[in-house]
């Protein structure tokens, strides 16, 4: 889910305490119990090849965490003092593992790694605190790494790549990977993942491989996860308060549109509280909808372009008529989504203030909640389907996903591997995304409870997970996003109907890629 | 005089001998400009001609330019819709921000031009939010415009005026932009200032004594006496205005309904964006004509109503 993504890599403020309290959970988890659970994991992954090593990455603690009992209350209190938890505890004192992540690394690898990245703001003193405890696992590698804004990032790359100067690793969202990859952007990675004997498929999501793969190669590892862009969180005070089921959220579009209408208050454009945006106006959230219906936006190969397919076409009217109906039109509640801030917002103001009773968001949304409305109490579920279309069920809709990748042009090809895999599929991997709550790129540790144990809402991640849908993605897919979006918008701001907005973007998104796609 | 001691001093050699004075003072004098030529050329004259060269390609950055003649322009002139609604953005941005910039700047020169306490301070005052940089100032302005919880909303709705969605509606983005760039009136303030500062006093006092009040004296002596700096300020500002981008890029990402889509945003969308870096440049081409275009004809228009106080005057009249 293209929105997902770019507020993922938003410079969430959280607080020192919530951290501080991930942290001891972290490090209660840090004993053998991971230990225990992930050692199936290795399996996988343990041929190693000529010149290289299996070996668990943080600091060869394998010996060491398998006789350190669980929850060693020392390790927990000498970890409280680093956001990191786990990972520090095992850094600083070396007695403690977070997770035996047992994959081939190669010892040969040295020299100084130039990494770029979107992991700014609170994220990233626990980037830095990842990047050192990768240093003391590969002690021959010095990371030098940039976090750079999301504004402009592929423009940063572009010029870097061109100009001969690239970094060792980027990251980059695959919605930009065909574009990159079709123009000789990025350096493969096959040779290294075969060289190295590294199982992906026994490694990673499969939907998020499909959606990390151009043309069946790879260009980076996966990094975060597709499944979980497309949840719902609902205020459950406000259920209670209409009389529904504070403890369950709208499974159907049927029972969303009634939730919707009975938690709106106020009529003829004054709203106090309104129940569901639809829609918000980057316009990823159509697709959403348009997926749960079971609609596709492109021929399986993504050259046909099928945005006024009958299923897209009644999603989007949906969203037009429960727009219409319940607030009397788009325009009207247009400001409860707004967030100043770079490209506008989702809402997630009015839904912290009680304003918005139904909130679309993903699996990142649970660290933002916790700092910004910590009292707030809230359910959450995955996106609702069209109960009227006996061929649509609940998806997650995902054109791209989070890689670290190798650009062309990268001068220390086995310091960047060396990084890529700890942090997609390693200890980085691990430590980074358990420290904030969310869920992991490798589903071993998320199926792991002690690596979820602080979240109770770790089921619904796990079968939003399973859900993933990936859409094709082409070169030219940003191109079709700016069409659809501002034909979406229009839809809804009434300048065309529905059927006739998508007739319209589909026309010329086909010839966008009859220009470009089939020359 | 440094230069021309230093020039004294140097003995020619044999071949130097042949030169005359004049030879030899265009010889430093080039030496001089070589550091500003060399940084031109490689900074500005060298991108523009390879930009121009670039229209005529298929090119994205990373593959290798390929001629295409001039089927970058037929396509924005036949096949654009995005062109002539970015360009139409542009051209509303650029008549409503360069009036509005010139006359809140000339009102607080003439403020600024008084002799009260404290000048010093609110000259400084005025001329702060220029260097604050557009993307701090785009932010504080999305705050400021909210239309849930904003100030402005809340001050409008103290007087009973219902505030307008400003960045969510087609309609009152553009506005809310112009608004934006008044702020950064600061820098045409001061070059009136300075431009008031020149304006002998004697004017004044001969006005006074034939009794003309202080309008009067605006209309008759501070306005025409001030139309070279108008006009300067009027140029610079059309040039800087047709290349409005950091608040589109940071506020509206071009919407609602591309609203907000100017020219330049347009440009680096295809460019950076789309990886058409050709046809990109065949924008920024097409841009670059316009903009001279408009100052040409500014130019020519001031001759009708700008004065020059020495000998500008004579050939301006004719």
């Amino acid at each position: 889910m293209a929105r997902d993504v770019y507020i993922d890599g938003m410079a969430h403020q959280f607080s020192r305490r919530y951290l501080l309290r991930l942290s001891g959970i972290a490090a209660v988890a840090a004993g053998a119990g991971i230990l225990a659970a992930c050692g199936g994991g290795s399996a996988a992954t343990n041929t190693p090849a000529a010149n290289t090593a299996t070996s668990t990455i943080a600091g060869g603690v394998t010996a060491a965490a398998t006789s350190v009992p669980t929850a060693s209350p020392k390790a927990a209190g000498a970890s409280v003092v680093s956001p990191t938890g786990a990972a520090s505890s095992s850094a600083t004192t070396g007695t403690a593992s977070a997770a035996r992540v047992s994959i081939p690394t190669n010892t040969k690898a040295n020299g100084t790694v130039k990494f770029w990245h979107v992991w700014g703001g609170d994220r990233q003193p626990l980037i830095e605190k990842i990047i050192a405890n990768f240093q003391t696992a590969a002690p021959g590698l010095k990371v030098e790494h940039t976090v750079l804004s999301q504004q402009g990032l592929q423009e940063k790359y572009l010029t870097a790549i061109a100009g001969g100067q690239p970094p060792d690793v980027i990251m980059l969202v695959t919605r930009d990977l065909p574009s990159f990859a079709s123009r000789g952007a990025l350096r493969g990675v096959d040779d290294l993942i075969q060289r190295d004997k590294l199982d992906v498929k026994g490694t990673f999501y499969a939907g998020d491989l499909a959606l990390s793969t151009y043309q069946s190669k790879l260009y980076g590892l996966p990094l975060t996860p597709g499944g979980g862009g497309n949840l719902v969180f609902w205020n459950k005070a406000i259920f209670k308060e209409v009389g529904l089921d504070p403890e369950k959220g709208p499974k159907t579009w049927t029972e969303f549109s009634d939730y919707a209408k009975k938690t709106t208050k106020g009529s003829g454009g004054n709203f106090d509280r309104i129940g569901s945006l639809f829609y918000v106006s980057d316009g990823n959230w159509f697709k959403v909808w348009a997926a749960n219906n079971a609609g596709e936006l492109y021929s399986p190969d993504g050259l046909t372009v099928r945005f006024d397919a009958k299923e897209n076409v009644e999603a989007l009217q949906y969203m037009y008529d429960n727009l219409n109906t319940l607030y009397g039109g788009y325009t009207k509640i247009r400001s409860f989504a707004t967030e100043p801030g770079p490209g506008g917002g989702e809402g997630n103001q009015s839904f912290f203030q009680g304003k918005l009773a139904m909130h679309f968001s993903g699996v990142f949304h649970f660290l933002q909640l916790s700092k910004e409305a910590p009292n707030l109490q809230y359910g959450v579920t995955i996106f609702p389907y069209n109960d009227k279309n006996p061929a649509a069920k609940s998806v997650q809709f995902a054109d791209g996903i989070w890689n670290y990748m190798l650009p062309k042009g990268v001068k220390n090809v086995d310091g960047a591997w060396e990084l890529v895999k700890y942090f997609c599929a390693g200890q980085g991997q691990y430590d980074f995304f358990k420290a904030q709550g969310r869920p992991s790129m490798v589903p071993k540790f998320n199926e792991d409870p002690s690596y979820s144990k602080d979240n109770p809402n770790w089921p619904v991640v796990l079968q939003a997970l399973q859900l993933t849908k990936a859409t094709p993605v082409t070169p030219v897919y940003p191109e079709d996003q700016t069409i659809l979006q501002q034909y979406t918008e229009g839809a809804l701001l009434n300048k065309q109907s529905p059927a006739d907005a998508l007739k319209a973007a589909t026309a010329d998104a086909q010839k966008v890629h009859n220009e470009k796609l089939k020359s | 005089m440094r230069q021309s001691t230093a020039l004294d001093n140097v003995r020619p050699t044999p071949r130097a001998r042949h030169l005359s004075v004049g030879q030899r003072e265009a010889l430093w004098g080039y030496a001089f400009v070589l550091p500003w030529v060399i940084g031109f050329l490689a900074f500005s004259a060298i991108p523009i001609a390879a930009s121009i060269y670039f229209g005529f390609t298929d090119y994205s950055v990373l593959t290798s330019p390929k001629w295409v003649g001039l089927q970058n322009y037929v396509k924005i002139f036949t096949d654009d819709k995005l062109f002539p609604t970015s360009l139409g953005n542009t051209l509303y941005y650029v008549a409503l921000a360069v009036p509005g910039q010139l006359l809140i700047a000339f009102g607080a020169a003439l403020l600024l031009n008084q002799k009260v306490r404290w000048l010093t301070f609110w000259r400084s005052a005025f001329y702060l939010p220029v260097v604050v940089p557009y993307i701090v100032s785009s932010v504080l302005f999305l705050w400021i415009l909210e239309p849930q919880v904003g100030v402005l909303k809340y001050a409008l709705g103290k007087v009973g005026i219902a505030s307008p969605q400003w960045f969510q509606s087609e309609v009152w983005a553009k506005p809310a932009i112009v608004l934006l760039s008044l702020w950064y009136m600061g820098s045409y303030m001061l070059v009136f200032l300075a431009g008031l500062q020149g304006i002998p006093d004697h004017l004044y006092e001969a006005a006074s004594l034939d009794g003309a009040g202080r309008l009067r004296q605006l209309r008759s002596i501070t306005i025409p006496m001030l139309t070279p700096t108008i006009l300067f300020n009027l140029v610079i500002g059309i040039i800087n205005s047709f290349q409005v981008f950091t608040f589109a890029f940071v506020m509206t990402k071009g919407g609602p309904l591309n609203s907000t889509l100017f020219y330049v945003y347009y440009i680096y969308r295809r460019a950076f964006e789309n990886f058409e870096t050709g046809y990109a440049s065949a924008l920024s081409t097409i841009l670059f004509i316009v903009v001279l275009l408009v100052t040409l004809a500014v130019f020519s228009w001031s001759r009708r109503w700008v004065y020059y106080e020495s000998g500008g005057d004579a050939e301006g009249g004719r």
